[in-house]
């Protein structure tokens, strides 16, 4: 029962391992507009067009 | 229970003492500047208004077309809290009412924890030193206020109690809540886990006993989880975040709109300190940083190494970018409270000269704060 148990406890870790990973590659793949990465990503414009 | 009892009647005479001294310090603004402004009204200033937004109308998906603000640089949990709490009460309580009346709840709380975390380190003190500091130290007038500081203060402050009681499960959870209310409490799964090698080594390093507490959390699901929901917060928000504006890293991504990076602590101290571009401000911030420093390194000689690495990265994460507001993170941090607690305990002439120098600072900061003087030095 308690090695049961132990191993139950395996699932949310795994669950918790994949959710990161999966935010941390969306955060390698940004979803937004050419002034937006512009100024605030790549820096390449000194400020935010108006 | 009597003593229990006896440590929250003395823990809120403190605290009622301490908001005393901030009620009298507005009063005298008033009478100063002969006129009648509301105590919460006079504290609702700067970032007070960016979670009185998001609790009201929630984060905005753009940012705003003139200053390239957005809300979402602020983390969630706070906002959430005082949205909650607005619910159950009457529309005559406005939410920076509500954000007032729950940071301060919250410091109470905070109090009352470190006074019972430091009973575990050191059980024959009576700890209301770490309660006095809480309360009256200078720059806490932030715990009284629609700010983060003093419910982040509360969950690191719980986290500590109960790893002192080597009871991680809890710690983990107040972690979870700490760094789903500021950035800087995923740090302390750093600290949680020097905390679990401590339980189980000492502070005996060996590559042999390394390889057996690396091996002891992936065969021990509980000790992984509670190191694992650590973050979950703050990588909710993470995910909200790349559904709001389509960038998983907008909230800090956003900062440049604020200001500019020295990409670095060490830059950030030279620049301040020697090349100051904003005078006499950048060499009181970067002075405060050298403070904070100096005391997770104090924290370090008393081998407090689970408490110094999350003031460290918590310090070092606001002084990569800048030192501006640096005095308001390091006096958030329980690190510090603690240090500066282990420091004065059995100082008792430094002790007193603390205690008197703190009533003073903090009545002027307060009055300062009232009197809108207050960028140079918050």
């Amino acid at each position: 029962m308690k090695t049961v148990g132990k191993f139950l406890l395996y699932i949310p870790c795994l669950m918790l391992i994949a959710f990161y990973l999966y935010v941390l590659i969306l955060g390698f793949y940004p979803q937004v507009s050419d002034e937006y990465r512009a100024y605030y990503i790549d820096h390449t414009i000194p400020a935010w067009p108006q | 229970m009597k003593k229990t009892v006896q440590t929250a009647f003395y823990v809120l005479l403190l605290f009622i003492l301490s908001r005393l001294l901030l009620t009298f310090a507005a009063c005298v603004y008033n009478y100063v500047t002969q006129g009648y402004v509301k105590t919460w009204d006079l504290l609702y200033k700067f970032d007070a208004l960016w979670y009185v937004d998001i609790a009201e109308h929630g984060y905005q998906s753009v940012p705003n077309s003139v200053t390239g603000y957005a809300n979402y640089a602020f983390y969630p949990f706070y906002p959430m809290v005082l949205r909650f709490v607005k619910a159950f009460l009457p529309d005559r309580f406005t939410t920076n009412q509500i954000g007032i009346l729950v940071s301060n709840l919250c410091t109470l709380i905070a109090g009352y924890t470190a006074v019972a975390a430091v009973r575990i380190k050191y059980p024959k003190d009576e700890g209301y030193l770490i309660a006095f500091l809480i309360f009256f130290a200078p720059h806490t007038i932030y715990f009284s206020m629609t700010y983060t500081e003093a419910m982040f203060l509360m969950f690191t402050a719980f986290f500590f109690y109960f790893c002192c009681q080597k009871r991680f499960l809890p710690a983990a959870v107040a972690a979870f809540f700490a760094a789903f209310t500021r950035i800087a409490g995923v740090f302390l799964v750093f600290s949680l886990l020097l905390y679990m090698y401590e339980a189980d080594y000492g502070w005996h390093f060996s590559l042999s006993k390394l390889a057996g507490f690396v091996k002891g959390i992936f065969t021990s699901p509980l000790r992984l989880l509670e190191l694992l929901l650590c973050p979950l917060g703050i990588f909710g928000y993470f995910y909200y975040l790349y559904r709001l504006v389509g960038d998983v890293w907008a909230s800090a991504h956003i900062q440049v709109a604020w200001h500019n990076s020295y990409h670095g602590v060490l830059r950030t101290l030279f620049y301040n300190l020697l090349d100051s571009g904003s005078g006499t401000s950048s060499q009181y911030w970067a002075l405060y940083a050298v403070f904070g420093i100096l005391l997770f390194a104090y924290l370090c000689y008393k081998k407090e190494f689970a408490a110094a690495i999350f003031g460290i990265l918590a310090v070092g994460i606001s002084l990569r970018t800048d030192a501006i507001a640096i005095a308001r993170y390091i006096m958030g941090n329980f690190a510090v409270y603690l240090a500066l607690y282990m420091l004065l305990r059995n100082r008792p002439l430094a002790k007193n000269v603390v205690m008197n120098t703190c009533i003073l600072v903090t009545g002027l900061m307060y009055y300062m704060w009232f009197a809108g003087e207050c960028y140079f030095i918050f």
